[in-house]
């Protein structure tokens, strides 16, 4: 395994009184591509929602370090700049916000300040990829996007940051094939032009046809189930999660 | 000697103890006129006689010290933009006619230096006719020093528009009337307003749309921030007077608290003497959204970034509404100016 | 829809118009000076302290001025209303009891039948003196207290009455505040021991039949820890071409963890001047409910008030005005939030018709600190027609950033498009829009007990018949 960045052991959260991690691990290392599986209310979110901290997912035990640094100490916006990005299942509707605005905000938070031209000129490099057009940059940050435009608008984010490590969280759900197809597109862009590390939250495979998967975990009942390879995943595509429900 | 004049007056008033039904300035007895470049006296000063949001007691003010109205040279198809930088007490009543089919662009800009103190009375009066249009655009921001009222009144005829954007942002303490009076059939009144007040500044505000005729239109939009000991006070008026079948009011607002300092009243009044009419209201008052503010830290941003982020959005708001491309690159780069100030 | 038709055409005012002949055992001549307020106190036999509380407040009385703000008044005149009129019974704890005159117009109103059918206890008042009260044994044996108000300031519960009375409505607050101290007569006072539910209603109901007199009961009650309780407040009068003067007050203290609803369907006569002050002050994990309809008086000033004081207290307010011709009726309500995490939910609707002028006036005054306040406040209201006047007139004031207010207003008429499609269904006109007018107060229906509900519904549809052409 290469170096590991990401360590979690034992983690307990709870939501509202109601435990939904009961005792979850998972490492990840720099570079590699993990995925996670599971039914509907295995916790698939909420591990994506703790990492990221947000205030109503409660850490009642177990322990989770970045980088050897203890992440569940920090705030939100310190896990970003240390260099962790979530994107978004439902993302935020902020009116009066421009996107260009929000990224270049969100760069300069993260140390990476441009000139207006120059972050225009790589945002625009980055929207081709996504097949997206540069007035969406002059837009209000998701106010009547789309499903699918809201998704872009998060890779797009992703592509701009650079982290180091990029939780996908449900990325692909609600979208057609073409969506789904461009998206791909863009973490594929991500894996390529930054070599962070990703963690895809999905319940469906498609995001992962055309990627590099290192590592597939299974979670069910809050915590990991099963783990493998990428074949991992053709054999849930083939017979579902019902073997590891069971178990 | 100073004198006490009422403004921004509640029609009808409410609760004493609210302390909304009015407010008190003191102006000295006497002010010397303000000058802006291009402006000639008008004809007929009686011909300019019109209600204006601050009221009776302003516009008699004003008549006693002389303050006889100016007429503006705004001519179509082009920006006509007013930079006033008050550096003494002044007072102005400029006045704006929109002949049948006329489109005026009109674009003010308020300042004054930090270390000046001063108060500055500016009256606008529009006239409307057929089928014209009206776009002012206001950015109002002055210094510390400059207490500042700004009075708006507009006669509005058939088919025509006026429509209003302000900015509010810096000064002390600013008083704001605006009056709309929809005379004409399909008239359409329209005001978007977007407001940063922190550090004690205070704006008290009485804007009153009535309407008299058949199918008129008015929209209030208001979105801004407060913080750190900052009083606001928003009245709102929308005011269906018999006869005015078919017409359309509604009155929106959107403020966020930023912190436990500051007081902000709203007073959203529908006044309705007729039975044909749709007349709307809608307020929501409180602090950013969480979802909101955890998204935005999750990009890295820290919580106080994240607040002046959606400080100026609220401004933002009112100014995506600025009809000419010329006014609207103006106002932006105001706002970029103080983006690169964070 | 014949049946409709039948409803409408069943219903007339003269149930509440018909007027007893005045046999009193005491009428107090007209106007108001330390002498009437003497004798008042007199006649009812006050505890000193009660005396002097009286005459302090028509010093408070003279000193204020009439407010500024709201509809005119100059048709009300001191001098020419008599503050007490004692009907010739004392209290009876059977209808059989009551004279026979009073007894039928109680009847008519159908208070005793309603009685038997849904209520745990009645308070009936005629004039300024309470006739019958009853309350049923089993709610009795539970500890409930529910009295009339002079008894109660004699008797076990002096103390707990001297120590609210007046406290939450103090005199000074306004001018109708004063001449109520210094002239109340009659009314109830309830008290729910901790931890009692009472499962059926309560209920006053007040009857002004004297031309020209006031009527200014009071009404105390104290829900204790844990307790819940609905009290049910009717109100009507014969109609005089003189003017009538109700100036009653209400106050109410919802302890810790307990529950008091409080619902009202006035139908003062349209010559009535209706003054009135209610309030109630919630503290922790308490809930304060408001039912409020507004259909008679000449003019009226009610906004039922509510102080959240405790941490989770909760408040909701539902009412309907209904504002008909010579009608001026300035109705609303008041809440502060004080407590930490409290809510209120308010839903007014306002009807206008034949000229009739009705005003929404509400006030949400959010305090510094009182984190986690919530408010939802939503007015709507209908003009019928284009001689009438409805104004709403919200404020808001808001000091905390933990705060989530929500205010929504709304004025609009009838749509035809609703008229003529109950019409292609064989509706008439009227009866078309007396059935969506009577939709549009479904908010309030909905939440009133069944037969109250039916009285509602009688009344809009009475106000109703001949609104066309």
């Amino acid at each position: 395994m290469s170096q590991e960045i990401l360590k979690v052991e034992k983690l307990h959260v709870k939501v509202q009184d109601k435990e939904i991690l009961k005792g979850l691990d998972l490492e990840i290392g720099e570079g590699e591509t993990h995925v996670i599986m599971g039914p509907n209310g295995a916790g698939k979110s909420t591990l994506g929602n703790t990492l990221m901290g947000k205030s109503e997912y409660e850490v009642t035990s177990g322990s989770v370090t970045f980088f050897g640094e203890n992440l569940l100490e920090m705030a939100t916006d310190e896990r970003a700049r240390k260099g962790l990005f979530m994107s978004f299942q439902n993302p935020i509707e902020v009116p009066g916000v421009r996107l260009s605005e929000f990224i270049r905000n969100s760069c300069e938070a993260l140390g990476n300040r441009m000139s207006l031209w120059n972050f225009k000129k790589a945002a625009a490099e980055q929207m081709k990829v996504l097949n997206m057009d540069p007035g969406y940059l002059d837009r209000e940050l998701n106010v009547g996007f789309s499903g699918g435009e809201k998704k872009k608008a998060e890779i797009l984010q992703l592509l701009m940051m650079k982290p180091k490590l990029a939780i996908l969280d449900e990325t692909d759900s609600g979208l057609d094939v073409d969506a789904v197809r461009t998206v791909s597109e863009g973490v594929k862009a991500y894996q390529e032009q930054v070599g962070g590390s990703l963690l895809i939250i999905t319940h469906s495979t498609r995001i992962l046809d055309a990627l590099n998967v290192d590592r597939v975990h299974v979670i069910a009942d809050g915590h990991v189930v099963a783990e493998g390879d990428r074949f991992l995943v053709d054999e849930i595509n083939e017979s579902g999660f019902e073997k590891y429900l069971k178990a | 000697m100073a004198d006490r004049i009422m403004i921004n007056s509640l029609v009808p008033p409410t609760w004493n103890r609210l302390k909304v039904n009015e407010t008190y300035v003191e102006l000295p007895a006497s002010m010397p006129r303000g000058k802006t470049e291009g402006t000639a006296p008008v004809a007929d000063a009686e011909e300019w006689k019109m209600e204006t949001g601050c009221g009776e007691e302003l516009s008699a003010y004003l008549a006693k010290s002389g303050i006889s109205p100016v007429k503006a040279d705004a001519r179509t198809g082009e920006l006509t933009l007013i930079k006033k930088d008050y550096r003494e007490d002044a007072a102005e009543v400029l006045c704006f006619e929109a002949g049948e089919g006329k489109t005026l662009n009109i674009l003010m800009d308020i300042t004054s230096d930090e270390d000046i103190k001063a108060a500055g009375i500016l009256q606008v009066l529009i006239k409307a006719e057929k089928d014209s249009v009206v776009n002012l655009t206001q950015v109002i921001r002055p210094g510390k020093g400059l207490e500042f009222i700004n009075d708006i009144g507009t006669v509005i005829s058939d088919k025509a528009q006026v429509n209003l954007v302000q900015i509010f942002k810096g000064g002390s303490n600013i008083n704001a009337g605006y009056r709309s009076g929809l005379t004409g059939e399909d008239s359409y009144a329209g005001c978007r307003i977007g407001l940063i007040r922190t550090d004690g500044e205070t704006l008290d505000m009485n804007y009153v749309m009535k309407h008299f005729a058949p199918r008129s239109k008015s929209e209030i939009n208001i979105s801004g921030a407060l913080s750190k000991k900052a009083q606001k006070t928003f009245r709102g008026t929308i005011d269906f007077v018999k006869g005015c079948a078919g017409a359309d009011g509604a009155e929106n607002e959107s403020v966020l608290i930023l912190d436990d300092t500051v007081i902000n009243k709203t007073v959203p009044l529908i006044l309705c003497t007729e039975e044909n009419v749709a007349g709307s209201h809608g307020a929501s008052i409180g602090k950013p959204a969480e979802d909101m503010l955890f998204y935005m830290m999750s990009r890295g941003i820290d919580r106080d970034k994240a607040l002046k982020i959606l400080e100026r959005a609220s401004l933002e708001a009112a100014v995506s509404h600025i009809a000419d491309p010329g006014a609207l690159e103006y106002v932006m780069n105001i706002i970029d100016e103080s983006r690169e100030d964070d | 829809m014949s049946e409709e038709k039948t409803i409408v055409d069943d219903i007339n005012r003269s149930v509440y118009d018909v007027i007893d002949k005045e046999d009193n055992a005491t009428r107090l001549e007209e106007g108001l000076n330390e002498d009437i307020i003497r004798r008042i106190s007199e006649e009812k036999d006050d505890p000193d302290w009660m005396r002097e509380f009286r005459l302090n407040c028509l010093k408070i009385y003279k000193e204020l001025k009439v407010p500024q703000w709201g509809p005119g008044i100059d048709g009300l005149d001191m001098d020419h209303i008599s503050t007490y009129v004692r009907p010739n019974t004392r209290m009876q704890t059977s209808w059989d009891d009551v004279p026979e005159d009073i007894k039928n117009t109680f009847e008519r109103l159908g208070i005793p039948q309603a009685e038997r059918a849904s209520l745990a206890g009645v308070g009936a008042q005629y004039d300024s003196e309470l006739v019958y009260h009853n309350v049923m044994k089993e709610v009795e044996e539970q500890g409930v207290v529910y009295t009339d108000f002079e008894s109660a300031l004699k008797g076990e519960y002096s103390d707990m009455v001297r120590e609210h009375f007046m406290k939450l409505l103090v005199p000074t607050d306004h001018k109708f505040n004063a001449l109520h101290g210094a002239v109340w007569s009659g009314g109830s006072f309830v008290y729910v021991p901790k931890g009692v539910k009472v499962s059926i209603p309560l209920q006053s109901y007040f009857r002004l039949n004297a031309k020209g007199a006031g009527q200014f009961e009071h009404t105390l009650i104290i829900v204790d820890e844990g307790a819940d309780l609905h009290f049910i407040e009717g109100c009507s009068a014969p109609k005089y071409n003189v003017a009538n003067l109700h100036s009653g007050c209400v106050e109410l203290f919802v302890s810790k963890n307990a529950r008091l609803r409080y619902s009202t369907i006035e139908n003062w006569s349209k010559n009535m001047y209706n003054l009135n002050s209610k309030r109630a002050i919630v503290e922790e994990n308490a809930r304060m409910e408001w039912v409020s309809g507004s259909f008679g008086s000449h003019t009226s000033y009610l906004y039922p008030s509510t102080i959240l004081k405790g941490d989770n207290s909760t408040m909701e307010y539902t009412g309907i005005t209904f504002a008909g011709e010579g009608q001026n009726l300035d109705t609303g309500m008041k809440v502060m939030h004080v407590g930490k995490n409290t809510s209120s939910v308010v839903n007014t609707k306002s009807i206008a018709k034949s000229g009739g002028v009705s005003t929404t006036r509400t006030s949400v005054q959010v305090m510094p600190g009182a984190k986690g306040a919530k408010s939802v406040v939503s007015c709507e209201s209908l003009m019928v027609d284009n001689i009438s006047r409805s104004d709403t007139i919200p404020v808001m004031d808001i000091r905390t950033d933990d705060a989530d207010i929500g205010h929504e207003a709304s004025i609009g008429s009838i749509p035809d498009d609703a008229v003529f499609y109950l019409m292609s269904r064989g509706m008439t006109e009227e009866d078309a829009r007396a059935l969506i007018v009577s939709g549009f107060a479904d908010n309030v229906s909905r939440e009133l007990p069944m037969e109250y509900a039916a009285e509602m519904n009688n009344l809009i549809r009475l106000e109703m018949k001949g609104s066309i052409g």
